[in-house]
This record gives structure tokens, sequence and C-alpha cells, in this order.
């Protein structure tokens, strides 16, 4: 083997190795060559024409906050429209062209691989369909500039109309922005860095007592002890002992006389494999609670016994051999706030050896629904939420003059009211300045905030949301609290949209290449017809039956895990093409761009592999 | 084997199957052949013979459905090998979109030239075959079958190949064409290449192959040096110029004489086609129009 003519074959290999990227970019460059002598570069104009009428024709509910979104997303829509039937009905057609027409016979005879042919139609079609989506874009970009000189003269002259008849200049925010900066602003957000972080205040009059974990009565909040690791469960299998649970109390006015009780819970957790293999799979949780009046030495005594067969004796905890185990305290009465501190939990077992628990309690709300309940109270105390943004660059705001907005879901559930009210409070950390205002809660939608920039731009910041009104609750949905931050360049904002829609199409296209490497044009056309009804047909089996649950049971898997809802999103075609937001001008943030297009290029590799397979074992001239 | 024969098969077969997989045709059965270095060999035989099914086989273009054959050395359809040889299809096919010098660029390509190499090679190619400026700032589409030819045949040498496989070579070229394709040949073979030629025009086999296989049914049914297996061993020809009637007639009573038959005694006659290059001639080359678009597609 090792002769001077191995040596030569050798280096031929090395060479046209080397060679790969230029014959890769031949076959791309006579692919994009064909498509434009085909003249399918006339559809690209025709699709801007259609964007335009259609936009033009189409009534806006708003001409001031909708025609801009609407102009974005009719552009967006024709693009994805143009990549759909390029992919359809053009990237079929090279390779069955080539077949028929037996241009293959003299393509595959030259030292060309399986792998460079497929990949390199893919890549002349996704040019092809970058310069089409290009010209649109391009198009599309002047045509919604031209608009939105308009609609800022519009946002001029409306705002002037309104302005005295507003109470609330904030809420005058969005208009004022438009006519300042023109509707092309666009934005991305940023979530609450170390929340929401629910915390009691009680308006004033809260006594002072640092490391003191409050929480307030009838609000369902809790504070909570993990006791699994505790010598509790040890102790009692020998004999009865006790648990003794020293609180901090405070009365507000109007209930000083009233006496400080409080509910105590020890809740045992079965695991998920205990679950899985246990006698009584559904449940989970048994709960033991009771009610107890907190003495002036301010320390609860809860008697505690072994668990077996009969049901402890009233007034005493049976501790569970198995499970997760907690202690909870709630607060009885709605003008009572009771706390505790690190060290306030100290188990005592049968023969008098004691063990204090050093850690502080965990304060939590109740939860509804994914929801953290703020119960209402026109008087203090009264349950808090409190949020904060800890440092965020004045930079990232964006710029003009226009106040900053903050957004979050909260739904108000409003059995005693009309019109329930909520109460926000910012408070800035640096400088212990604050400013509030009351509004009612949008309900579904995102509840607004507009904060004026001469009182914070930038920095550390915290957000205290109470509700006012007696006998209503609302729910905050945690994960939706965020700032809003000043996005893209319009112009930098739209061809990130048309990236999303080529990434698309590239996938589409390496989708049909790989169909064309074995079936005819028309075949592979229809090809592209089933998978489109495929991927309609699955989402729909994905929904039902036995399958429906598995997906579910598999998407419950992948949601909390980083990155996970991401690529559920994306497993999905249509996860990759701009969504509804990004019309309103959210911004598409880089690094999403940057995973999408690593996600659309292992789907084509693979694709284009496939289609390389197909391709070597066909037998071109047969 | 790659040094001495450039192309060997062994027990090649082809059976073509319907779409049921039953055997539908025997387009080739167990061909044994070996191609000598530097010589043009030519395949003969009529329609459906198996000379195209040779050839696609050797380009690895089909796969066979028994026996071996090994082009260079190496398995036929390998990269390794389409680096080192060139292929003229029976019919010039190539991107009717594409002009003539994109044609060979893009063939270029392909081969790894860089840009000034393609620049070069381009020049040359469509000066070899004839093929002025203003035809090749033409898309193939507006080509005639003469000028696809020319373009063919340019693509197929733009790798300076040792080996080359022609398929029809001569196909639907006139009396010029054909000679200068002849010529070609020719030439290439004098610059040490090897080829294979396949062909039913068995005056052309004879003017350029050394040696040829007749191919009927898909059987090799003769193989042997084209001067060996025309020799009619038991004629002798005399042809001589400047002799005068009498000493013709002398010379052909001493044949009877010496008791040999006389067959035939006469004034040689030319060949139609020596005829038709010197009444047309050389202009004929140079007004070679295109045919009406998509005319030969």
């Amino acid at each position: 083997m090792d002769t001077p003519h191995a040596h030569a074959r050798s280096a031929a290999t090395a060479r046209r190795r080397r060679h790969a990227g230029r014959r890769l970019a031949a076959i791309a460059l006579v692919t994009f060559r064909q498509g434009l002598r085909l003249r399918l570069w006339l559809l690209a104009p025709l699709a801007l024409a259609v964007a335009i009428v259609t936009d033009l024709s189409s009534p806006r509910f708003d001409p001031i906050f909708d025609a801009i979104p609407a102009a974005v997303g009719t552009s967006m829509l024709v693009m994805t429209v143009l990549g759909v039937i390029l992919a359809v009905f053009f990237a079929t057609y090279p390779t069955p062209a080539e077949m028929d027409s037996r241009v293959a016979y003299t393509l595959m005879t030259k030292p060309v691989s399986r792998w460079e042919i497929v990949a390199g139609k893919v890549l002349g079609l996704t040019l092809l369909m970058a310069a089409m989506l290009a010209i649109v874009g391009v198009g599309a970009y002047a045509y919604v500039r031209v608009r939105a000189e308009g609609i800022q003269a519009l946002a001029a002259r409306r705002l002037e109309e309104v302005r005295g008849r507003t109470e609330r200049s904030a809420d005058l925010n969005p208009l004022q922005a438009v006519a300042q900066e023109g509707p092309l602003g666009t934005y991305r957000y940023r979530e609450a860095t170390a929340g929401p972080d629910f915390e009691v205040r009680f308006a004033g009059e809260a006594p002072e007592a640092p490391g003191v974990v409050w929480v307030v009565g009838q609000t369902g909040m809790h504070l909570r002890w993990r006791l699994t690791d505790s010598p509790l469960r040890e102790w009692t299998a020998s004999g009865p002992g006790h648990i003794e649970i020293t609180l901090a109390a405070h009365r507000a006015p109007g209930a000083e006389e009233e006496p400080v009780k409080v509910g105590v819970r020890l809740v045992a957790r079965r695991s998920e494999a205990e679950r899985a293999v246990g006698p009584d799979p559904g449940k989970k949780r048994l709960v033991q609670d009771m009610e107890t009046e907190v003495p002036e030495s301010g320390t609860v005594r809860v008697p505690v016994v072994r668990a077996g067969e009969k049901p402890p004796p009233k007034g005493t905890f049976g501790v569970p051999g198995e499970g997760d185990l907690f202690l909870e305290v709630l607060a009885s009465h709605p003008k009572h706030v009771v706390g505790a501190e690190a060290g306030a939990v100290r188990i005592v077992g049968p023969g008098g050896q004691a063990v204090r628990l050093d850690r502080p309690p965990e304060r939590l709300a109740a939860v509804m629904g994914g929801r953290e309940m703020l119960v209402g109270c026109p008087e203090p105390p009264r349950q808090t939420a409190v949020f904060r943004f800890d440092d965020v660059p004045a930079g990232l705001l964006g710029d003009g003059d226009t106040a900053v907005e903050i957004a979050f879901s909260l739904d108000a559930f409003s059995p005693a009211t009309v019109q329930p009210t909520a109460r926000a409070t910012f408070i800035r950390p640096d400088t212990g300045a604050s400013r509030s205002f009351e509004f009612t809660p949008e309900g579904h939608h995102p509840t607004l905030l507009y904060l004026d920039r001469d009182f914070w731009h930038g920095g550390p910041l915290r957000v205290r949301l109470e509700c006012l009104t007696r006998d209503d609750y609302m729910g905050l949905l945690p994960e939706s609290i965020r700032l809003r931050l000043g996005g893209d360049p319009f112009v930098v904002h739209l061809a990130k949209g048309a990236f999303r829609v080529l990434l698309f199409g590239t996938v589409l296209t390496a989708a049909a290449v790989f169909l064309s490497t074995r079936l005819s044009w028309f075949v592979s056309i229809l090809g592209m017809v089933a998978l489109f009804a495929m991927g309609t047909g699955g989402r729909i089996l994905l929904s039902y039956g036995v399958v429906g649950e598995l997906a579910e049971s598999v998407a419950e898997r992948l949601e909390p895990v980083p990155g996970g809802a991401w690529l559920l999103g994306h497993l999905q075609l249509q996860g990759l093409l701009p969504a509804d937001t990004f019309n309103m001008g959210q911004a598409v943030p880089w690094w999403d761009l940057g995973a999408s297009l690593a996600l659309v290029l292992a789907v084509t590799a693979v694709l284009v592999a496939a289609g390389a397979y197909l391709l070597r074992t066909r037998e071109v001239a047969a | 084997m790659d040094e001495a024969h450039p192309v060997v098969t062994q027990g090649l077969t082809k059976v073509y199957k319907d779409f049921w997989g039953r055997q539908k045709v025997h387009a080739l059965v167990g061909l044994d052949l070996a191609l000598e270095r530097g010589e043009i060999f030519g395949l003969l035989g009529p329609n459906g013979s198996g000379k195209s099914t040779t050839i696609k086989l050797l380009l690895g273009l089909i796969f066979p459905t028994a026996g071996r054959a090994r082009v260079l050395g190496l398995a036929p359809g390998s990269s390794a090998v389409n680096q080192r040889l060139g292929y003229l299809p029976e019919e010039s096919y190539l991107h009717r979109f594409l002009t003539g010098e994109e044609t060979i660029d893009f063939y270029g390509r392909l081969f790894g030239l860089g840009p000034r190499q393609r620049r070069g090679r381009t020049e040359e190619l469509l000066e070899m075959v004839g093929l002025d400026r203003r035809a090749r700032a033409r898309q193939l589409r507006e080509y005639s079958k003469g000028m696809s030819r020319r373009i063919g045949l340019a693509q197929a040498l733009v790798n300076d190949p040792e080996l080359l496989l022609l398929d029809e070579p001569t196909t639907g070229l006139d009396p010029i064409g054909t000679r200068e394709m002849k010529d070609l040949i020719l030439r290439l073979k004098g610059e040490g290449k090897t080829i294979l030629l396949s062909s039913h025009l068995l005056a052309d086999v004879r003017d350029v192959c050394d040696r040829i296989g007749i191919l009927a049914r898909g059987e090799l049914r003769e193989l042997g040096r084209v001067r060996d297996l025309l020799t009619v061993r038991d004629v002798f020809q005399v042809q001589a110029k400047g002799a005068s009637d009498e000493a013709c007639e002398a010379m052909v009573s001493a044949a009877r004489e010496a008791g040999a038959q006389i067959i035939a005694a006469e004034h040689p006659t030319t060949t139609l086609e020596d005829l038709f290059l010197r009444v047309v001639g050389a202009e004929a080359r140079d007004s070679d129009e295109p045919a009406s678009p998509g005319a030969d597609a």
C-alpha cells in the first residue's frame, strides 16, 4: 500500500476534499442561476404588491396602534407564503429535472459527492429564497416607513385632543410615545431577576423585628419548616414527644383584644417513587391540622406520636413513617400578623432530648392555577407582593423621554366589587424615593404600568403590589412580570423577522430536495403537501388519546428544563416563524435567532445526509 | 492493473427489472474486457446491443447485476475515478439555461480548478471545439445539434482526462464535424489518452479504433485489432499511382498468369466524406448557424 501510487492517490483524495467548498458553491450557483433564468424573481415584486394591496384594503380598529403591527404581520405572512411556494414548487424541481433531461448523467460523472449535490442545491435554493425575501423585505420596509410618518402625525394630533380629558398622564404614555418617537419602536422584556419575592409590610406600623418572617392572617400565606431531615420521625418511633414553635404576633388596630390564634399543620408528602408502588397511588399529601391559641409566652406546644393504624388523640399529630415532612403555621385572624425567625422550632423527644432548627421558615403564598394570590384588604395589615429589578442599565431602557413600562399578568377575582382596585408602589432603594398609584387589573391581558423617567431611569427598583378592595383577591403570574426595554432599530427588527422566515423556508427546502432525490417533480410536490397534512394530522394526534397523554407527559417533563419550552415550540415548524408579539414590536433576542439557526442547520444536515444516501443508492441512468 | 489496463470488466452483467422486480431485459451478459493503456477501443453493435449499458456501468450511473468492473483500478462512480476521466454522453446532456462559457466554468469548478485556470481552460477548450465568441455567450437552449456536441466534448475534456468514454461521439454531426471529431480523437490518443467509444457507425470506428469489440444482444461476439479483423487473407490488393493503362494491363495479365483470380481491376473511388469535405470546405465550418430555440431539446 505504501507505494508512490498510493501516495499519489491519497494526495488526490486530499485535494478533492479541499475543493468540496468550490464544488458546493458551483452547484449552488447553478441552482441559483436556474431560478433566475426561470424568472422566479418576478414573484418577489408580485408578493410585495400583494402585501401592500392587502394591507391598504384591510380595515384597522385603531390606525395608530394597529396599522404598523398589521403591516408587519402582512409582510411576514406574504414572505412565508412566498417561501412555501418556492419550497413546494421550485425546490422539488431541479433534481427531477436533471434526471429527466439526463443532465445528471454528466453531473454525476464528475468528481462530486452526492452530498455535495444535495447540499449545493439546498444552498442555492436558500440563496435564491434569501434574495427574493430581501426584495420583499426592502420593499416592505420602505412601505412601513412611509406609513409610519402619517401615523406619527396622526398620533400627535390625537394627543393634543385628549391631553386635557385624561386624568392620569401615564395613560397617555403609549400615544405620547408614538407621537414623539414614531410607531416603529421595538422593545424587549427583562423579567424580574429575583422575584417575585413575596413579602409583608405594615404600612407604617410594622414592628421593627429584623429576621422575623411575617404572614398576614386569612390570606393563605403560611410559614413552613421542613422536618424530613430532623430526628422527629426517629424519636416518635420510640415514644411520644412534642414540637415547640415560638411565634411573634402583631395585632392591628381594631383587633388588639382578640386572642392570637394560629393554624398548625403537619404535612406528609409522598415521593414520586413511593406513590408509584404504594397501595394508594393517587394520594400525594397527608395533612393533619389544628387551631391553637398563641399564649403570652409566644410558644405553641404541639404533641406528636408515631402514626399507627388508629388515629392519634385529638390535639396530637401522628408522625407518618415515610415521605417528606413539613410543619406549617398560618395566622387565623385577618387583623393579626404572625411571624417567626430562625431557631423558632424546637423538637423534643420522649426522653427529653431536644433539637432546635437553625434555619428560618420559608414564607409561601396561596397558589391557585399557577398564580400566587393577593388577598384584598382596605386597611393594613395587608398582604403585599414585592418584586424587584436589581440593576437595570439606563442604556437598555431605550431612547426618548416617554415613561418606562412594567407589565405583569394580574387576574382579579371579584366576588365583592365591580371594580377591584390594586395599588402599585415604586421604590428606589438607592434614594429611598417612592411613588404609587392605584389601578384596576386588566384581567387576562397584561397589566401595563408606566413610570416616569424623571423618577427612575435605570438602577435598582422595587415594586410593591397590594389589593385594596375588601374580600377581593388577585392572582399574580410570577413569570409574567417584566420590564420593557428598548429593542432593535426597526430595520434590524424587520431583518430578523425575514431571517426567521428564511430559516423556516430552508427546512422546507431541504425537505423538498430530500423528497425529490427519489421522486418525480409532481410526486415530490404531492409529498410536500402530504408533509403539511401530516403536520396538521400529527398535531391532532398529539392532542388526543394515549398519544396525547404521552405527548403531554413529555411536554411536562421538557418544559421545566432550561430551553425545553423553546425546543418544544421549535419542534413544530411554525415555531420558527415570527410570533404575533414580533408584529407588535417585541424584538427577537440574538440568542434565540442563533439557537434557531443551529437547529435549522442540524435538521437540514440530517435531510441532506438522507437525500445524499437516497441519491447514492439510486440508479441514475436506469 | 491500473497502469496497464485502465478498464477491466469480469463477467459484467446487467439485467433491467420492471417495477415489480421481475427481470425484464438482459442488457449485458458476462462481459470480459480489458483496455490497453493509450489505445482507442470501439464498442460496436446495433441499437440495444448493450453498448450504452456498458458505458453507464463503467461510469457508475447504474449498478451491475453480476460481475465486476474496475476503472483506473477503482470501483466505477467514485470521485477518485471521475477526477481522471471524461465522458461524452450520446447526446449533450447539459444545463440548457447556462451559456457555453458558464457551462465549462461550472464543470471546471467541479474539478476544483481555480478562477484563472478555469478562464484559461474555457478559452482553450472552446477554441479547440470551434465555438466562436458569439456562440459562447448564448444559452445552450439556442445551440444547434452540432454546437451541442462540441460543447459536450469540451466539458468532457475540461479536466484533461487520462481516460475518455465517448458514447456515439459522431451522432448528429455533419461530415465536417464528424471528421473534426475523429481528428480530435486521434489527437487525444496521440497525447496518450485511453479512449473507449461506442458507435454503430462502422466507418467511424474503422477510421479511429485500434481494437474493437462487437456486441449483439448483450453478448460480446467478436474482439480484436481492427486490422486483423478486417483483413481478407485470401485477397491481395495493389494500389499504384502514375501507372499508364498499358502498365495496368500488364499487371493484371501478370497476376492472371500467376494463377490468381482477378476480382476487380479498376480505378479506386474516393469516399463520399472526402468528396464532401473537398466541395464544402472550410467555409461550412464557419457558418454553423444555430437552430431555432428548443429545436434540439
